[in-house]
């Protein structure tokens, strides 16, 4: 039935080319159009500048916004906030978010058809693969005119950041570098008196005797200590990255004596790894089906089920997600941070984000959009937006009660949140706290990220680019991948990873990781 | 198309010559079957023939921003990195495997389900027992492996909980390779047997109730009955539909396999069009990716060319 397949694809890009055609002519004089109106606009603009974001909303437009969504409300057209910016910016706005499995799909295949939105959340392999194409608009010329863009997104190195000298192709997206820490169920440890952990060997003990000594005391041997999944593209797991900092594993790439190392050549390390999962996989403390769950079913588990002693949080999500949710299930359910297990050589590291997703606008559409959208970007960043953004509409989504915020139930019905949360936000520390969060809970959550930020474990090779890696890392990664989880889960011998880091070197590893020392030598110059 | 029809045959007409106004007024009186005929041949030169000039990219370093007119050519290096590619090996003999699993115990199954239909003698019974089964025929793919996860996952599956109370080892159904062709080939006969049983117990339907009647008279047992009535009376439709189904050998089901596919089975679950896909769509390796879709449809035409031969050989009409 399916020989639709190459056929379809074949047809997809046959159209794409026919769009592709008339695209790429368009943008040729799309961009000498503004790098006309770029010598000359700005200073004109600035003259005026007080009503310059009101200079042309005589037209409405149509707006396409397309990013990721980790789960939670969707965007509603009719929700209080929707319907504020469609008019304060003559739009008519439609934000899309798609669930992160399935994102680099959609994209890709929206490339296919040379048909992209008009401005669109990209992650860091994307990015470096589509950003020399002329597919993304270059802020650069036009950056200074929207003064909260250089201010509000971490200045301009961090613009700088993973672009070409002289080029800005996207805005940053913004994550706390240390948001994500382990927490742990604090009633289970009471229940058997158990202490909280704080090397790997303790935190085995616990997280076994979670899973063997009936925890929730229901007289089932239904409990496990931790879960696991992989990360969306099957290149590495996600939620056990302390557990692999403990054992010495780089965030992918490392520096060792002043060299890029990556974590698919660390054979002694990954064979502690492997050892410690195998056994935690054979006795019943890992989730059995880890290599089958989706990206963020371990959360799922851990809130829905009550079942997991461990889980992988990050704080803002904590209270206002987690927390709520395992009290219906469990109502003595206890959650607290659980700061990263030291090794066995001392090491300590935490879940480690680096902030390479970038939102770019559409290189192809037409300059009123790109305008119109710059001025969109530009307002969620200052103080009125910040607040919109975050907390909705007064009235709709909150209101006042006397000097207190109440919210209402329309803000988490309409994800009255989600640009915040999904497209484009300030670089702060309070990238989910409400007006009307307890001070409590947003000290507590400064708390979470002040005790975690210690143990940054961050990627060396974040902004830097290898072509090898573009165009086959994702493939060898997968490979190494396979051959780890089966050695974890015992269907081959743990020498197997020595052949599959040989594998890996000779498969372009090797390639990838001089490409990314010359890069990383370069910017240390 | 309509026009020139009636354009050549005003012309023809207007000729006047009696041999060819007789093959005009065939052309006139077939217009309307003609005209019907249409919708059926854009169909397949709008959605068939034209697409596959896509397939040029198979010979290019193919870029979605300049286009197949401007994408560099490349000759045939990208058909010469597949037949070096260590995967093809592979990606072959997962899906001839699993072709030939669905041939040998898929295909027969509705088969034998329509016969043992047909041996039920309270029609209620039967009746309600055919409606049962062929619903999950509707039931999309990822509703069928999403409901085999909650049944068979290791962790926390239906299963797998009842087999631990009854004092048995979980068993890793959907992580454990081996488990997999298995469960491929079941989940297509649960899907789809019940559905695809519904043609063979038509042509049961047709068979005249004399015929057992007789054989009883003369002492046929039930087993003699279904060898020597019902069997003999489905032959000519089995042998259609099982040359029909070899026209699609290769194609084992794309959505199907993607849904049960894990970092684990890949090894035996990873077929032409799940490579395609994860190469192409995923990571945009566009041009590869088609060449190995060429590759696919080239070695599925030879299977058919093949099975085709071989039905003439036993005496059987082929699809062509």
């Amino acid at each position: 039935m399916k020989r639709w397949l190459p056929i379809s694809i074949a047809a997809v890009l046959a159209m794409g080319t026919i769009a592709g055609c008339g695209d790429s002519n368009d943008s040729k004089t799309n961009a000498v159009n503004s790098e006309n109106t770029n010598s000359t606009a700005p200073s004109s603009e600035q003259s005026s500048e007080p009503d310059s974001d009101k200079a042309d909303q005589s037209k409405k437009l149509d707006i396409d916004i397309l990013t990721i969504s980790y789960g939670g409300a969707n965007w509603s057209n009719d929700s209080a906030i929707a319907q504020f910016l469609n008019q304060k910016f003559n739009v008519n706005l439609k934000f899309q978010a798609i669930s992160q499995d399935n994102y680099e799909e959609k994209l890709n295949v929206l490339a296919a058809a040379g048909n992209f939105p008009d401005a669109f959340l990209v992650q860091k392999p994307d990015y470096l693969k589509w950003r020399d194409k002329g597919v993304f608009l270059d802020l650069a010329p036009v950056i200074d005119q929207y003064p909260n863009l250089s201010q509000y997104l971490g200045g301009k190195e961090s613009l700088q950041f993973m672009n070409p000298p002289g080029k800005i192709y996207g805005l940053p997206y913004y994550q706390i570098e240390t948001q994500t820490s382990f927490g742990i169920r604090k009633d289970w440890l009471d229940k058997l008196g158990l202490q909280m952990p704080t090397t790997i060997d303790e935190f085995y003990d616990v997280t076994k005797a979670f899973a063997t000594q009936d925890p929730d005391g229901d007289g089932k041997a239904d409990t496990y200590g931790f879960s696991a999944s992989l990360v969306q593209n099957k290149t590495d797991f996600k939620h056990i990255d302390p557990i692999k900092a403990a054992f010495g594993l780089v965030n992918n790439w490392g520096v060792k004596d002043g060299q890029l190392i990556s974590w698919h050549t660390q054979t002694k390390e990954l064979e502690d790894f492997a050892t410690f999962l195998n056994k935690a996989y054979k006795e019943g403390v890992l989730d059995k089906d880890f290599a089958i769950n989706k990206v963020k079913d371990p959360q799922d588990k851990y809130e829905t089920a009550g079942k997991v002693g461990i889980d992988d949080v990050v704080p803002n999500n904590f209270y206002q997600a987690i927390v709520p949710k395992l009290k219906k299930v469990d109502p003595n359910a206890e959650t607290v941070q659980l700061l990263p297990p030291k090794g066995p050589t001392g090491l300590q590291g935490t879940s480690t984000n680096s902030i390479t997703q970038k939102i770019v606008i559409n290189a192809k559409i037409d300059k009123d959009k790109q305008d119109r959208l710059l001025e969109m970007f530009n307002y969620f960043l200052s103080d009125e937006g910040d607040v919109l953004t975050k907390s909705g509409v007064e009235g709709a989504d909150y209101k006042k009660d006397g000097d207190k915020y109440v919210k209402l139930d329309a803000f988490d019905q309409d994800g009255a949140n989600l640009i915040s949360t999904l497209l484009l936000r300030r670089f702060d520390l309070h990238t989910q706290i409400h007006l009307w969060d307890d001070p409590t809970t947003v000290s507590n959550v400064d708390q979470w990220f002040k005790n975690n930020e210690p143990f940054k474990w961050a990627d060396a090779a974040a902004g830097l680019e290898s072509p090898t890696a573009t165009k086959i890392g994702t493939t060898i990664d997968q490979k190494f991948m396979a051959t780890l989880i089966k050695v974890i889960m015992g269907d081959q011998p743990i020498g197997d990873i020595e052949q599959a880091v040989a594998q890996w070197k000779k498969d372009g590893g090797d390639q990838m990781t001089k490409e990314y020392n010359d890069a990383y030598q370069a910017t240390q110059k | 198309m309509r026009m020139e029809i009636k354009e050549e045959a005003v012309e023809s007409t207007a000729s006047s010559s009696v041999a060819r106004s007789r093959s005009s007024s065939a052309w006139i009186r077939g217009i309307p079957i003609y005209v019907m005929i249409l919708p059926g041949f854009l169909y397949f030169v709008i959605f068939r023939y034209i697409p596959m000039g896509g397939l040029v990219i198979a010979f290019q370093e193919y870029d979605p921003f300049l286009g197949f007119l401007n994408s560099p050519w490349t000759g045939l290096d990208n058909f010469h990195r597949l037949l070096t590619d260590p995967d093809l090996g592979m990606l072959l003999r997962n899906s001839l495997i699993l072709s030939g699993l669905n041939l040998i115990l898929f295909f027969p199954a509705p088969i034998l389900l329509a016969i043992m239909l047909s041996e039920v003698s309270r029609s209620w019974f039967r009746k309600s027992v055919q409606t049962i089964i062929y619903m999950p025929h509707f039931l999309s793919w990822v509703i069928v492996v999403n409901i085999t996860v909650v049944l068979f996952a290791t962790q926390d599956g239906g299963i797998n909980n009842l087999l631990e109370s009854l004092g048995f080892q979980r068993i890793e159904f959907l992580t454990d390779s081996h488990y997999f062709r298995a469960l491929y080939v079941l989940q297509n006969i649960w899907k789809e047997s019940g559905w695809s049983a519904i043609i063979f117990l038509a042509a049961l339907a047709g068979v005249n109730p004399m015929l057992y009647e007789a054989a009883v008279v003369d002492g046929a047992s039930r087993w003699r009955q279904v060898w020597h009535i019902t069997l003999p009376a489905l032959k000519s439709t089995v042998i259609i539909l099982f040359i029909l189904r070899l026209g699609q050998v290769l194609d084992l089901g794309f959505e199907h396999i993607l849904l049960i596919q894990n970092p684990v089975n890949l090894g035996v679950a990873d077929v032409f069009d799940t490579y395609v896909y994860r190469n192409g769509v995923l990571q945009g390796n566009f041009s590869y990716s088609t060449t190995v879709g060429v590759f696919k449809s080239v070695i599925g035409l030879v299977l058919i060319m093949l099975a085709n031969r071989l039905t003439k050989v036993f005496g059987q009409e082929g699809v062509y």
